[in-house]
């Protein structure tokens, strides 16, 4: 369609500027969501896949938990911290799909909803932890120290490593340390007690501080890309 | 205030003024057609669909011609036809050809600058239908804007 008649039929269907609007607008008293609503509409937000694996690694950790010897069931501490990478690919979300920009532009800008993100599939992620930890009777330890390894490296990695290309490289990351949690849980090396707590501890320390600079950037990162050509 | 809110005001004020024809009616229109809206709360939470704000938008403009009459409104339409170009002249010779019908959905589709599907929602018909009717009322316009010599 030709732009002189687009540019004639919009004019000619104007009524001009109203002159009431801005008094009306200011007193207009329309109804606005609370932050428990913002934070459950969060959830519709989270992808399918996401779900979808978290429900397929529980199913999975339980049905194992079933049916293979105590020994075996140790490996399934290298098959829990899938969870961590998906959450964390989730997280990132925006940045792969380059919208940071125009997210951190809404109402509830993109630290905001990282933070409340994070919280859901923190909860979810908590969840599935504890019930693969009730199942399948292995020791605390040695399912919290491969989940937060993968989840420190992974939100690493995303947040040095934008876009897509973040994505696969926290997929390489979580595999290394995947493979190297079986080598260690296959050939059934002794690791004292004491020194595995040290190590979740130390990891659970580098995963908040990855946290505090996934918000923090959140919040800066897209400033300064604003009128970047 | 919302960006959202204050553009949809002046969408919604050019449909009321495309249907009775006086500015400060069509405002008082308006403003009634938000707070109805705004009462329906049930439908906010569904994403605010635009199809209903036209919908009430219509039957507030239905409601006042059953209660007034039309007879002082033809004043109003001469302030219009000042300050106009050649071009506006033209056009609006060409869209009064059309029918009410015809009219409203061309200027849903290129004034208020409505999406197909959210056309098709207020009018309760096919997205097809939406664009078939589009097509035939464009080739219309164009017919009798080449008449008019509005291509030069």
């Amino acid at each position: 369609m030709d732009k002189k008649l687009k540019n004639a039929l919009k004019q000619n269907f104007d009524a001009g500027t109203p002159q009431r609007k801005e008094e009306f607008l200011s007193k207009l008293n329309f109804p606005k969501l609370s932050f428990a609503e913002v934070f459950l509409n969060q959830i519709h937000y989270i992808s399918k896949i996401f779900w979808i694996c978290s429900v397929a690694v529980l199913a999975f950790v339980c049905y194992i938990s079933t049916i293979a010897d105590p020994k075996e069931i140790e490996l399934l501490s290298s098959f829990i911290p899938l969870i961590a990478v998906i959450s964390i690919i989730e997280l990132h979300k925006s940045s792969s799909y380059n919208m940071e920009e125009l997210e951190q532009t809404f109402k509830h800008n993109l630290a905001q909803t990282t933070v409340m993100k994070l919280a859901i599939v923190g909860v979810v992620s908590l969840f599935v932890l504890s019930v693969a930890m009730i199942f399948t009777q292995i020791n605390v330890l040695s399912i919290l120290v491969p989940y937060l390894a993968v989840s420190f490296i992974s939100l690493f990695i995303t947040n040095i490593v934008k876009g897509v290309a973040g994505v696969y490289a926290c997929i390489g990351g979580t595999s290394l340390i995947i493979t190297a949690n079986y080598y260690v849980v296959f050939n059934e090396f002794v690791i004292a007690k004491s020194v595995y707590l040290i190590i979740a501890l130390v990891l659970g320390l580098l995963v908040f501080s990855q946290i505090f600079v996934l918000i923090y950037t959140s919040k800066i990162n897209v400033g300064a890309t604003i009128g970047r050509p | 205030m919302s960006k959202d809110l204050q553009e949809q005001y002046d969408k919604i004020y050019n449909f009321c003024y495309f249907r009775v024809k006086n500015r400060e009616i069509a405002e008082d229109l308006t403003q009634e057609t938000f707070l109805k809206y705004f009462s329906y709360n049930s439908y906010i939470e569904k994403g605010k669909p635009l199809a209903l704000l036209y919908t009430i938008a219509k039957n507030n403009c239905n409601d006042y011609f059953r209660l007034k009459q039309t007879d002082e409104l033809d004043e109003n339409l001469s302030e219009d036809t000042q300050n106009e170009t050649d071009i506006n002249i033209t056009i609006k010779t060409a869209v009064l050809n059309l029918s009410f019908d015809e009219q409203e959905i061309i200027m849903l589709r290129f004034t208020n600058e409505l999406g197909i599907l959210e056309i098709a929602k207020y009018l309760n018909i096919s997205r097809f239908a939406v664009n078939r009717k589009i097509k035939t009322v464009l080739k219309k316009l164009k017919l009798d804007l080449k008449e008019e010599d509005f291509y030069g």
